[in-house]
């Protein structure tokens, strides 16, 4: 009886455990069915633009997808309508925007069902996309099967990059860890960083965007005192925080999710680390990383990519005014919010500049043309966007603003990062 | 020496001491009431949220919350066994039965708890600064809300031993434990003490919910998180063995910092070879029979 009440719990944790990290769907059921997929004759008549969208609602990804994707992506449809659609030659007239959106419950298996849902069944007009790099890899193949032309805003990966002659139909948005880690070396050695240590999540994120940074660094002779690893769901970094302080580095680069960056940032000030650098990835542009730590205690910290409203692009200001409205202060994120509304953008621009609901041409015209975003004009080349507005952001005065790469800066860099203040 | 000794005993005694608190819940709940509740984990987030709102909001301090929060989420608890697991353990044909049905309605209840929360807080993470001001010992550095924390979590689960080995409830639910059916026979209420149980499990997510709020920032969907923890404790500790989940939180707190001082990387890594080599060597956890 102890051994089968033993067995429960133990095949319970594991069912546990897939739902957490998301079960991997079965290979025959992520490749896409083998229909035809349909042509895309022009419907005789159209009332309006049918948008689909499956994304974490629930689960553990549902607030990153809630504070970078799904806010812009409301306020964006509520704006288009507002202006009576947007305008499709082909039919004369301004289309309004209804969504269809889905629960993904941050699981892959479902992405990938929702998304063939979203277009076999509901046989939306085009598709706004999931939130995460593994989200937009398992729909990769999905999306170029049936001829969907997809802008991710929210993906980071080298291998979908490369992937870019396989996927046509998928265009990446963000900037990517290559050219992000290339302006943090340039920018540290600028500084005249001569000492650093590094920590880095034990996943792909983790792994790709350190070996873009610390590598080069150590190659321009930046002596690296201490190069750690932890694991996703950590709850306790202070023996390596306490070590590092010990090695006294000029700079700290943290390559982790805002998870562990929050952990971070408190484990620090409780320790005292206070580098003349501090720079920690994802997370760190988020309004509620300055709402849980303060204004005065974030001064200084850095995080991968940066926007900012000041920045010369068409409307950013007005956009950035609009958001916080939407999302309230504390509930915005300073870099992907305008990345995914950047994206939507695109999409528009792109239906209108082509004139059709026509996908394919669509698809040719969004790679070929040059929008007017918030982020900036951005075009793609072998389906990357080429357009960045900044790869390293700063916590300035409660603001966020661009200090690397030096060209596109919005702001001088504070260095070295002010102490921690004292409670 | 002696501060590094320090830093990684009391370090792993903070973190062991809210895996205790959250695996006593559980135990409480499974070990005796034959319930897995997977939403064990929301619990301690309503705890967590509730206590940040009263902070925020209206400038309660967070350790007053945790009076407010463990009785709510008691009689929460117990209105919830009462009216559902209970009814399911009626009309369930076996134990075994109700084990998997109450496996799936605590699904449900995660899942409108969590939705509940996301539309209350949205989807957000949140979190606040509270007494971080550092504190040394012996050459040692914590910020005074860890302290705080474990100091919490020693009274809290010191008070819930003394309560189940003192007090005549305590007995009822220790005989509930190991035979239900020989404990009704003599004249224990099985009903009202496994209602009582399950509330006790919710009461001490209502505890940890506020102190993991001081120390970590919280999501709506933190839960699972917490309860896959909740978990290995337990099994860890010995099924239905209250005293083996204290001492397993502890103990996983401890190993956990132990390694983290030497890799941090491989801290996750420990907490499951402990926990397979356990089941190995002895199947029924630490305290089990």
């Amino acid at each position: 009886m102890k051994k089968k009440l033993l067995l429960i719990p133990l095949a319970l944790l594991l069912a546990l455990s897939l739902v957490a990290i998301g079960c991997p769907t079965p290979p025959e059921e992520t490749t896409p069915p083998t229909t035809a997929p349909p042509t895309t004759p022009a419907p005789p008549a159209k009332d309006e633009i049918v948008l689909g969208q499956a994304i974490a609602l629930s689960g553990p990804y549902t607030i990153g997808a809630g504070v970078t994707q799904v806010a812009p992506n409301d306020m964006w449809i509520e704006e288009v309508n507002a202006e009576g659609g947007i305008y499709v030659e082909e039919y004369g007239k301004k289309l309004p925007l209804r969504l269809i959106r889905y629960d993904d419950t941050s699981d892959v298996g479902t992405q990938v069902k929702l998304t063939e849902k979203l277009i076999l069944e509901d046989k939306v007009d085009f598709i706004l996309g999931p939130w995460s790099t593994a989200m937009w890899f398992a729909i990769a193949p999905t999306v170029n099967e049936y001829k969907y032309p997809v802008i991710a805003p929210t993906v980071d990966s080298l291998q979908l990059r490369e992937m870019w002659e396989e996927i046509p139909y998928l265009f990446i948005h963000l900037n990517q860890p290559k050219e992000k880690a290339e302006a943090m070396v340039d920018m540290a050695l600028d500084l005249g960083v001569e000492t650093m240590v590094a920590g880095h999540l034990q996943d792909l994120h983790g792994i790709e965007y350190a070996q873009g940074v610390v590598p080069q660094l150590a190659a321009a002779g930046v002596e690296v005192l201490a190069y750690k690893s932890f694991p996703i769901g950590v709850k306790d970094l202070t023996p390596m925080l306490k070590e590092f302080k010990s090695l006294n580095p000029d700079a700290a680069f943290i390559f982790a999710y805002p998870d562990e960056n929050f952990l971070i940032t408190a484990q620090s000030i409780e320790v005292g680390f206070n580098p003349k650098l501090f720079f920690c990835s994802i997370g760190i542009a988020f309004s509620p990383y300055r709402e849980i730590f303060g204004a005065e205690t974030v001064e200084g910290m850095m995080g991968a990519g940066a926007w900012h409203p000041s920045a010369p692009y068409t409307g950013a200001k007005e956009f950035w005014d609009r958001m916080t409205a939407w999302s309230g202060p504390g509930g915005t994120d300073w870099l992907g919010n305008a990345y995914c509304y950047s994206a939507v953008q695109v999409l528009q621009q792109a239906i209108e500049g082509a004139g059709t609901l026509d996908r394919v041409k669509v698809r040719d015209y969004i790679a070929s043309a040059t929008f007017d975003t918030v982020i900036g004009p951005v075009y793609y080349e072998k389906q990357l966007n080429m357009q960045v507005p900044g790869h390293v952001g700063q916590w300035q005065n409660g603001e966020f603003h661009i200090v690397a790469a030096k060209e596109l800066a919005t702001a001088d860099i504070i260095y070295p990062k002010p102490a921690w203040p004292t409670p | 020496m002696l501060t590094t000794i320090l830093d990684i005993v009391i370090g792993g005694l903070i973190t062991g001491g809210i895996y205790a608190l959250i695996a006593v819940g559980l135990s409480l709940q499974y070990g005796v009431g034959r319930v897995l509740n997977v939403s064990h984990g929301e619990f301690i987030m309503i705890g967590a949220f509730a206590t940040y709102s009263l902070y925020v909001l209206f400038g309660i301090s967070p350790l007053l919350s945790l009076v407010i929060c463990g009785p709510f989420l008691f009689i929460l608890g117990f209105l919830i066994h009462r009216t559902l697991f209970q009814r399911l353990r009626d009309t369930s044909e076996s134990i075994d039965v109700f084990e998997g049905n109450s496996l799936l309605a605590s699904f449900g209840v995660l899942f409108i708890i969590q939705n509940l929360a996301l539309i209350i807080w949205k989807a957000n993470i949140r979190g606040y600064t509270y007494l971080v001001y550092p504190v040394n010992i012996f050459g040692a550095t914590f910020t005074t809300n860890r302290l705080i924390v474990l100091l919490f979590a020693v009274v809290i689960s010191l008070g819930f031993y003394i309560f189940l080995t003192r007090t005549r409830l305590g007995k009822a639910i220790r005989a509930a434990a190991q035979d239900p059916t020989t404990a009704a026979l003599s004249g224990v209420n099985i009903k009202q003490v496994l209602a009582i149980c399950f509330g006790l499990g919710a009461l001490m997510a209502g505890f940890a919910g506020p102190l993991i709020s001081m120390i970590y920032q919280i999501t709506p969907t933190m839960g699972m998180e917490y309860t896959i923890i909740a978990i290995i404790v337990v099994v860890l500790g010995g099924l239905g063995s209250i005293t083996g989940s204290l001492i397993g939180g502890f103990i996983l707190g401890l190993i956990g910092s132990i390694v983290t001082h030497f890799d941090p990387g491989l801290s996750l890594v420990a907490y499951y070879v402990i926990f397979i080599l356990l089941l190995l060597v002895r199947p029924t956890g630490i305290m089990g029979k």
